[in-house]
């Protein structure tokens, strides 16, 4: 509460019922140099909300006030952009798949440590707010639909797992310009590590064997040394 | 229409009643007709006798002969055909109008067999016979044709009669079990018409209704309550954990450790509190919106974590191993599974593994060398809170290992089963249907 007043466009809302749980974040957070406003009902973390400046948010799913499910929605519905990270638990599926249902960027498991909580956030703050109109992906007989997190090329379903489509998002986000191998990283993992690199080169040759088909299209170009990108295509591209 | 139905029981019975209402009918018939034709018959041999004992009369007053003289005469005069006519006097056969054995003598109280009979006493000790054969065969005949005119048409129109009640009578039912069959766990029931439904049917719909609407409710309260207390419970682990976590950066060498071991107790406790909270999850529910997820993925990461390097097989995994489902629910599974096979298996033995699809399903199988599972603890590993002798002596764990994992798969379409012989190092396998399988299901 106490820098409510300075809110500005770097500042983190936490929205946490447990007084405890809420100071030790927004600590934890301000040692890492983000401007932290907490509060501890839905309805006050709303009004801080709206009244801008804020760059992402840790919202807890159970309030007293609410849920933070339906919170998160009825945000997303009033045009809030701004990435929002939610506290729920791992094994609660119906509560996680609510949350991002409800347009929530990403989800960390009660109890949590607080270095993935940082992770999650800088990658959170990294991406930045999302993109919120275009949802879609066509290229030729490609179709992704990022909100129903299914593929099609021509009438056959492609199947694409959690981190292939998430790396796909990314790249598709970024309409065409190249995101670099860390950032991928830090945001799809939350780190970079020598493991991680490994797991995106074998996500890339996956996303590439079932969605370029034998066509002969490129659809992700490699950038060496620095990363990944869409390659432009003209025509029916809608990006 | 199958064997044992409603309408099987009522086109039986059905046509079992009219097969004795058909029998009846003709035994009845049959004896009506005869009781017609005796009646007349009777009649008719009265007359005959009348006539017979007048001709008598006449022939012995036109003769001046006596009746015993005039008999034959008056036999032939009166022209009687048909029947047979004879005249006695005490035991001797004055006249008969048909060759033949006679009938008589006749004697009070006497019965004719095979013979219906008249007769008359008359003047100077003569007595007068007519009679007809009693034609039993006839009335045998006639229960013969109705018989077997009157069944087969019986047990068609019985057949038709029984089929169509039975439908009508079963309609009601079958709408009920539709609904039943509709009816998804903690939601209301479906509205299904049960039209024309019996009171009987409607009395059962009714209480239905109520013990579901019951059940519905218990069951809600129940995942509410496990629900609300694995939040409680989350809530100070979070703190815990937290404190911990901030506490370890200002500490010294051995509180470090300390603290980091406090941080890991907090997560297997947390581990517990959740796999409460997906037991507590009903099977029919399934998984919201199942995602992709590729199990040779999962099972990577899960043996790298848990049992480390060096204590599974360097196998070759496959690329992919698609299903449909939830990736934190199916990593819990793995790794309970890898975890339950670590803790059994020998440091020097390690636990080996294969992972392929067959028959459209994905199969997971977990062996521990040198581990044996006897008969009767292959059920009991999957109950609750049930822990292996072995298991006890080490204190880790607390037996919702398997049961959970068993759960998650069962959630998933699949299922985890003992699959080794108590002579066989312990196998376990986890078969979940592969994503190909679920494409149809899941659109």
């Amino acid at each position: 509460v106490k820098s409510r007043a300075v809110a500005a466009a770097d500042t983190v809302l936490v929205v946490e019922d447990d007084a405890e749980t809420r100071r030790v974040v927004e600590e934890a957070l301000a040692a890492d140099g983000h401007r932290v406003t907490a509060v501890g009902q839905g309805e006050a973390g709303g009004k801080i909300l709206r009244a801008g400046g804020i760059a992402a948010v840790v919202l807890d799913v159970g309030l007293p006030d609410g849920s933070g499910i339906d919170l998160c929605r009825e945000w997303r519905r009033a045009g809030i952009r701004v990435p929002i990270l939610i506290l729920t638990a791992r094994t609660d599926v119906s509560s996680r798949v609510k949350g991002l249902d409800a347009g929530a960027d990403d989800y960390i498991g009660k109890p949590f440590a607080l270095s993935e909580l940082r992770a999650r956030l800088r990658a959170l703050l990294r991406r930045g707010t999302r993109p919120v109109a275009e949802q879609v992906l066509e290229r030729g007989p490609l179709r992704v639909d990022f909100g129903r997190r299914q593929a099609w090329v021509g009438s056959a379903e492609v199947p694409l797992t959690r981190r292939e489509l998430e790396v796909l998002e990314r790249l598709f986000w970024a309409k065409g310009h190249a995101v670099s191998r860390d950032d991928l990283l830090e945001e799809v993992w939350g780190k970079a590590t020598p493991e991680t690199a490994a797991s995106l080169e074998v996500i890339i040759a996956r996303l590439r064997r079932k969605l370029e088909g034998g066509a002969g299209t490129v659809l992700i170009r490699t950038l060496r040394g620095y990363g990944y990108a869409l390659a432009r295509l003209t025509g029916s591209d809608k990006t | 229409v199958k064997r044992g139905s409603v309408v099987t029981r009522v086109t039986r019975g059905t046509v079992l009643a009219s097969l004795i209402t058909a029998l009846t009918l003709a035994v009845a018939a049959a004896a009506i007709t005869f009781w017609l034709w005796r009646a007349r018959e009777q009649r008719a041999l009265a007359q005959t006798v009348a006539a017979v004992s007048a001709a008598v009369d006449r022939e012995a007053r036109d003769e001046q002969a006596t009746r015993a003289q005039a008999a034959p005469e008056a036999i032939r005069e009166s022209g009687v055909t048909g029947y047979r006519i004879e005249i006695w006097q005490g035991e001797r056969l004055l006249a008969a109008n048909l060759p033949g054995p006679p009938l008589g003598p006749y004697r009070p109280g006497g019965s004719w067999s095979g013979w219906l009979v008249a007769d008359r006493a008359m003047e100077d000790d003569l007595h007068l016979l007519v009679a007809t054969p009693t034609r039993g065969s006839e009335a045998v005949r006639v229960l013969g044709w109705s018989l077997l005119l009157a069944t087969p048409l019986c047990l068609g129109v019985a057949l038709l009669i029984g089929r169509l009640v039975g439908r009508r009578t079963t309609r009601p039912l079958v709408a009920f079990k539709r609904r039943i069959a509709e009816a998804r766990p903690f939601e209301p029931l479906p509205e299904v018409e049960i039209p024309g439904a019996p009171y009987e049917v409607r009395d059962l719909d009714a209480a239905f209704h109520t013990l579901w609407s019951g059940l519905r409710d218990a069951l809600a309260r129940e995942v509410e309550f496990a629900a609300n207390a694995s939040h409680e419970l989350r809530t100070p682990l979070t703190r815990i954990r937290l404190h911990a976590e901030r506490a370890r950066a200002d500490a010294g060498p051995i509180a470090r450790q300390e603290l980091a071991a406090l941080a890991a107790e907090v997560d297997r406790m947390a581990g517990l509190v959740e796999s409460l909270l997906v037991l507590a999850r009903d099977v029919s529910a399934g998984i919201p919106r199942a995602e992709v997820v590729n199990l040779a993925d999962t099972v990577r990461t899960v043996v790298a974590r848990t049992l480390g390097p060096g204590r599974v097989d360097p196998v070759v995994l496959p690329d992919e191993a698609l299903v449909r489902g939830d990736e934190d629910l199916l990593s819990i599974a793995v790794e309970n599974l890898f975890d339950n096979a670590g803790k059994f298996s020998s440091p020097e033995r390690p636990v080996s593994l294969s992972l392929k699809e067959e028959g459209g399903r994905i199969r997971l199988a977990v062996t521990s060398p040198g581990a044996r599972v006897t008969e009767v603890e292959r059920d009991r590993l999957f109950q609750r809170f049930y822990r292996s002798p072995e298991a006890r002596v080490d204190r880790r764990g607390h037996g919702l290992g398997l049961p959970l994992a068993r759960h998650i798969a069962r959630l998933h379409g699949g299922d985890v089963t003992c699959v080794s012989r108590p002579d066989q190092d312990a196998c376990f396998e986890l078969q979940i249907p592969g994503w190909s399988e679920t494409r149809q299901a899941a659109d």
